[in-house]
């Protein structure tokens, strides 16, 4: 039997008294399509945050294909084939949308130590950057400023980049948030693209586009899990409507 | 307003060229050496806090330091010139290293504080081991050295020398702009955490950038021990590295021009008012205020967004 | 025997004094986020005012209150006039109270002239005190005896006032603290005011051991640092015992070696650094 992309178990988190995500564990399968949801202050970004290694958990253990990562750093884990995009827009403002890209093709392949020649005369960097804001459309775009595109476009900057990297697992906050109804579809036909060698691991909001999206959906509340299953089988749970009507 | 950059360090080294020619004698000639070394300094401190966003307030230690090397080494230890100026540069560049996995353990305000403080060590050092150092007197060279047989004793063939050296540091620092390391080290300044999740070592990129800095600032610290030949626990104060840290700011963090117009500018004003007065500190105090309230950009961001609004 | 008994209530009293100098300095820079460059130029500042105010024959209690009074009021103009305006970049921030000291420092040496100003402390504290034996300078006992009560005096301020309250939940989250209706410029200027008199008062109350000289801000200054650097930041107990390991190092530093007392003092934030960059006592320095 082949390791889960992503297993976590036992998870725990606690910042002063205020605990973040208690005792939580968490199977995703290669190629999954697992949605979080939860009310706000659920833990979702939390948990994204150390599955990425912004801080270390308390107790717990998070594997990757069965490497544990639980206390490497980003870089490593990255390495790995963990990519992410943020829900709070992370770009380099001054730059153009293939140097952002470029800037991520660098963190994967190597070469930004190089201080000889220009950045903009490493071709190789170039044409895959190009390629990788083709694929969301932008490829028209790739010379502007971020600082000059539209919010919808950034979004899919932000896409572009962690897809560039050609992660293996790919974490995914709001990807939608924000975004015209228009936009959404766009982004949403984008992920619909992702081959399914790319295991994804959504938050999001918007119900319409994350439920049809999604294999399975775990259910957080208040740091754990509540519900997890397939969508029926979520949306039939009597304690998936506590969580978000109350008793 | 697009220079081409050959077009660019063309005017610059023409402008260095005919400086000499322009003013009316050796003391003004001395006074645009000065401003040139500092040019030197500021450019390197700027790789701190325009390229890595990490502002250092104890960048006088790599003024200081190489400088009281050369004077040590020439003039207690007997070594030739050469061999004095490449240890003093290789104990400055070193000393950032060290400096480095210290300072870089925050980020911030902390870096800050901790540059702060390793720099009080070094004044300490300079000011109280009075058996290496001379104490407050300081260590007084002879006189310029013949360096690669280049007697520097005169003013014009050190002048040349320390403006070879600019353009020279202009030239490196343009290159790190454009390059993937640059870009990089940017990278780091606007957003470290994205920058990790890209799979980059953010630290060992902001090192990287701190014994680059370091290295630059030696070589403005040798040749402001050739250039004033004597070195005093000054070099190494708070307030020079204050100084520093107001030419960045008040020419424009972040480029290339700036740094050096505003070390022309601060030089120019200290030597005119230290003429007059002896009020530097408040002067340099209020300079700070006003500089950092009214034009936090600096000046040239100011001046180019002026002229673009002009030619719309 | 003597050497070490004496060298260690002097440590302890150095201790005192840093805590005076540096528990405001930790209070701004907790609440503010400003690291007060103006600080050991404030603490400077204090002690020529308690000169001057002694050479004209006032009281050294009501001296020391003056100028912890004067130089208060000269931090809250500072954060209302200067730093409110900056609010949100830490770093102009910085900047501008680095221009205050520079400009503060050059003030007084032009006011005060470039000769050490002595204070001398109240007649019936300057005699040694004899305990077990040993006698000890009476001043430094007493410097120790104030320190104590400020930390009492604070502790009791933060922990049981509503002032208090409100300053920690500051130093916490400022954002919490705006959200539940704490008028946070209140705040900073109250903080403000604590801090800079701690720093005025401390300098008289230093001035017997230290005097006033030209030069006495660069020196104190970073032992502000040090000490905030070792305890972390907006913490209270950190900067006691801070300010404890670093007027000990100080003291027999400058005992043992006086070329490199200066340096041996930065030794444990080197430490401290290496090990655990938050401090002793455990807040993120950022």
């Amino acid at each position: 039997m082949t390791a889960p992309a992503l297993e976590i178990i036992g998870l725990h988190k606690q910042f002063g008294g205020l605990v973040a995500t208690r005792n939580l564990s968490l199977r995703v399968m290669a190629g999954e399509r697992r949605l979080l949801i939860g009310p706000n202050g659920a833990g979702k970004t939390t948990l994204f945050n150390q599955i990425a290694g912004d801080f270390l958990p308390n107790a717990g253990t998070i594997r990757l294909f069965g490497t544990d990562m639980t206390t490497l750093p980003t870089k490593a884990r990255v390495r790995l084939g963990l990519g992410r995009t943020y829900q709070v827009l992370t770009l380099f403002p001054n730059d153009t949308l293939l140097h952002n890209v470029v800037l991520a093709l660098l963190g994967t392949q190597g070469g930004g130590w190089s201080v000889w020649g220009g950045l903009s005369r490493s071709t190789g960097l170039h044409d895959q950057a190009l390629v990788a804001l083709t694929r969301v459309g932008l490829g028209h775009a790739a010379n502007r400023r971020v600082a000059e595109t539209s919010y919808g476009e950034r979004r899919r900057l932000e896409l572009a980049m962690a897809l560039a990297q050609s992660p293996k697992v790919l974490l995914l906050d709001e990807p939608l948030a924000g975004l015209s109804a228009e936009e959404r579809e766009t982004v949403r036909l984008l992920l619909e693209g992702i081959p399914r060698d790319v295991t994804i691991i959504l938050i999001e909001h918007d119900m319409d586009v994350a439920l049809a999206f999604a294999d399975r959906i775990t259910l957080l509340n208040f740091g754990e899990v509540i519900v997890e299953g397939t969508r029926a089988e979520v949306i039939a749970d009597p304690r998936t409507r506590e969580v978000y009507l109350g008793h | 307003m697009k220079l081409s950059p050959i077009l660019g360090f063309a005017l610059v080294a023409l402008t260095l060229a005919c400086l000499p020619v322009l003013l009316p004698d050796g003391f003004y000639l001395g006074i645009a050496t000065h401003a040139l070394v500092f040019a030197i300094l500021a450019l390197s401190l700027d790789i701190l806090i325009g390229q890595a966003g990490m502002t250092s307030l104890g960048h006088a230690v790599y003024l200081g330091l190489p400088a009281y090397a050369v004077a040590w080494l020439t003039v207690q230890a007997g070594w030739p010139p050469l061999p004095s100026v490449i240890v003093a540069l290789l104990i400055g560049t070193l000393t950032a290293a060290l400096f480095g996995l210290l300072a870089l353990r925050a980020s911030g305000l902390g870096f800050l504080m901790i540059t702060l403080a390793l720099g009080q060590v070094m004044w300490g050092v300079a000011y109280r081991w009075v058996a290496l150092t001379g104490g407050d007197n300081g260590l007084r060279m002879p006189g310029r050295p013949v360096l690669l047989g280049i007697d520097l004793q005169a003013p014009l063939p050190f002048y040349a020398v320390v403006a070879v050296c600019l353009l020279a540091a202009l030239i490196c620092l343009w290159h790190l702009d454009r390059s993937a390391f640059g870009a990089c080290l940017r990278g780091t300044r606007d957003q470290p955490r994205r920058m990790r999740m890209l799979g980059h070592d953010v630290w060992r990129i902001r090192y990287a950038g701190f014994v680059i800095a370091g290295f630059w600032g030696s070589v403005a610290g040798v040749l402001y021990c050739l250039d004033y030949q004597y070195v005093s626990p000054q070099a190494l104060s708070l307030p020079q590295s204050a100084e520093a840290l107001l030419m960045v700011v008040l020419g424009g963090a972040g480029t290339l021009a700036g740094p050096v117009v505003g070390a022309v500018i601060i030089t120019a004003i200290k030597t005119v008012v230290s003429s007059y007065v002896d009020r530097w500190y408040s002067l340099l105090g209020l300079t700070f205020i006003v500089v950092v309230s009214l034009m936090p950009r600096g000046l040239v961001p100011g001046v180019r967004d002026l002229w673009e609004r002009l030619r719309a | 025997m003597q050497f070490w008994v004496i060298q260690s209530l002097n440590s302890l009293a150095m201790g005192g004094l840093l805590f005076m100098l540096s528990a405001g300095f930790s209070l701004i820079f907790g609440l503010l986020r400003i690291p007060n460059l103006a600080h050991g130029a404030l603490f400077m500042l204090g002690a020529y005012l308690g000169a001057t105010a002694l050479a004209n024959g006032l009281n050294f209690w009501l001296a020391a209150l003056a100028s912890g009074l004067a130089v208060g009021l000269l931090g809250v103009a500072l954060e209302a006039i200067l730093l409110r305006r900056l609010a949100g970049n830490e770093q102009a921030q910085v900047l501008v109270t680095l221009g205050v000291a520079f400009i503060i420092a050059d003030l007084c040496l032009w006011g005060f002239g470039g000769d050490p100003m002595p204070l001398a402390a109240p007649r019936s504290l300057r005699p040694p005190v004899f305990l077990a034996g040993f006698a000890f300078p009476g001043w430094r006992l007493v410097v120790l005896g104030v320190a104590l009560t400020t930390a009492a005096s604070l502790w009791i301020l933060l922990d049981r006032t509503r002032l208090g309250a409100m300053i920690r939940a500051g130093v916490d989250d400022r954002l919490m603290a705006r959200s539940v209706g704490i008028r946070v410029s209140f705040l900073f200027s109250a903080v403000f005011f604590l801090g800079a008199f701690l720093a005025g008062f401390g300098g008289v109350i230093g001035g017997p051991i230290l005097s006033a000289y030209p030069g006495l801000d660069a020196e104190m200054l970073p032992l502000a640092l040090v000490v905030v650097i070792l305890g972390g930041v907006g913490s209270l107990p950190g900067a006691l015992v801070g300010s404890l390991i670093v007027g000990a190092i100080y003291n027999f530093g400058t005992a043992l070696f006086p070329d490199l007392a200066y340096v041996v003092l930065f030794l444990p934030m080197v430490v401290v650094l290496a090990v655990k960059p938050t401090g002793l006592f455990g807040r993120v320095l950022r």
